[in-house]
């Protein structure tokens, strides 16, 4: 009678049911992994654009082509690729952040913007440090020269 | 002998009905899991090709007037047919399930892109697709 009752209740039934969960989990994992990669690539995609947008400052000019804190409509600060123009950057730390934010169209982000030259010293500073808690951050690093003197630019944008 | 086959009837019920539920609960999830991939996907492949437009207005901005360049986006997103268009600085890419934004350096455009081959060029300032 007891090996009646056990008919479905057998081996094949538990391997059936522990194949079915495994192709269950699997299926997890899977999406799991692949919403992984959508998100990296979705930080690639913002990674690369902030690359565009600092190319913008350091390759042109801007426009109008010599624009101040009033009349800006895209910023950038080459007076020729990689040298920079300090009349520009000095207008570029006296605009309001929110402003900066919009014409960089990185309104959803926090940023911070320093350059400094070969000693270490900070030449010009903008925006804030409260990265601490952010979930993402994303640093783009240029090598600049201000006044015929090599520096270093870095553009940091950061938030969740 | 029949007392034992209905035993194993009733247990066949019991465990059909057992698969039936949970393939009743999982297969909304998972089909909505999936549809969301490719939701997410599709967005991304969209936010790609914003990409590619933003670059070649930007450069077409930097290099300026006299600047001309041919370059090419995909035809499709993911097996969907979408639609590009700019209003001001505002780039818009619309396919059958979604939409998504880009914001270009400048609001002197003339034209659209359209998928597959385009032609950017900088005409006195101007950003001109043909």
């Amino acid at each position: 009678m007891s090996s009646n009752k056990g008919q479905l209740f057998t081996p094949d039934f538990i391997m059936a049911t522990v194949i079915f969960l495994f192709i269950l989990i699997t299926l997890q994992v899977n999406n799991y992994a692949i919403r992984e990669k959508i998100s990296n690539e979705e930080d690639m995609l913002y990674y690369d654009s902030l690359i565009s947008k600092t190319d913008i400052l350091v390759l042109y000019p801007g426009y109008p082509k010599y624009w101040n804190g009033s009349n800006v409509e895209i910023i950038g600060f080459a007076e020729k690729p990689n040298v920079l123009n300090k009349t520009k950057i000095e207008a570029f730390v006296s605009m309001s952040d929110s402003n900066i934010k919009k014409l960089l169209n990185i309104e959803d982000k926090s940023f911070y913007f320093i350059i400094r030259d070969s000693n270490d010293n900070i030449l010009y500073e903008k925006g804030s440090t409260s990265w601490q808690n952010s979930e993402k951050i994303f640093v783009v690093k240029r090598n600049v020269i201000i006044d015929e003197k090599g520096a270093e630019m870095r553009f940091i944008v950061y938030g969740d | 002998m029949s007392h034992t086959k209905a035993q194993v009837s009733m247990e066949f019920i019991v465990l059909i009905s057992f698969v039936l539920l949970i393939f009743a609960v999982f297969t909304p999830f998972l089909w909505k899991q999936q549809n969301e991939i490719l939701s997410e996907r599709k967005t991304l492949t969209a936010e790609k090709i914003a990409l590619i437009i933003k670059k070649e207005v930007d450069m077409a901005v930097m290099f300026g007037s006299g600047y001309e360049r041919n370059f090419t986006i995909p035809n499709d997103i993911l097996g969907s047919n979408y639609t590009i268009s700019i209003h001001g600085k505002i780039l818009a890419l619309n396919w059958n399930s979604g939409e998504t934004q880009g914001i270009l350096i400048t609001n002197k455009t003339s034209g659209t892109p359209s998928p597959g081959k385009n032609k950017i060029s900088n005409e006195d300032d101007v950003i001109v697709f043909k």
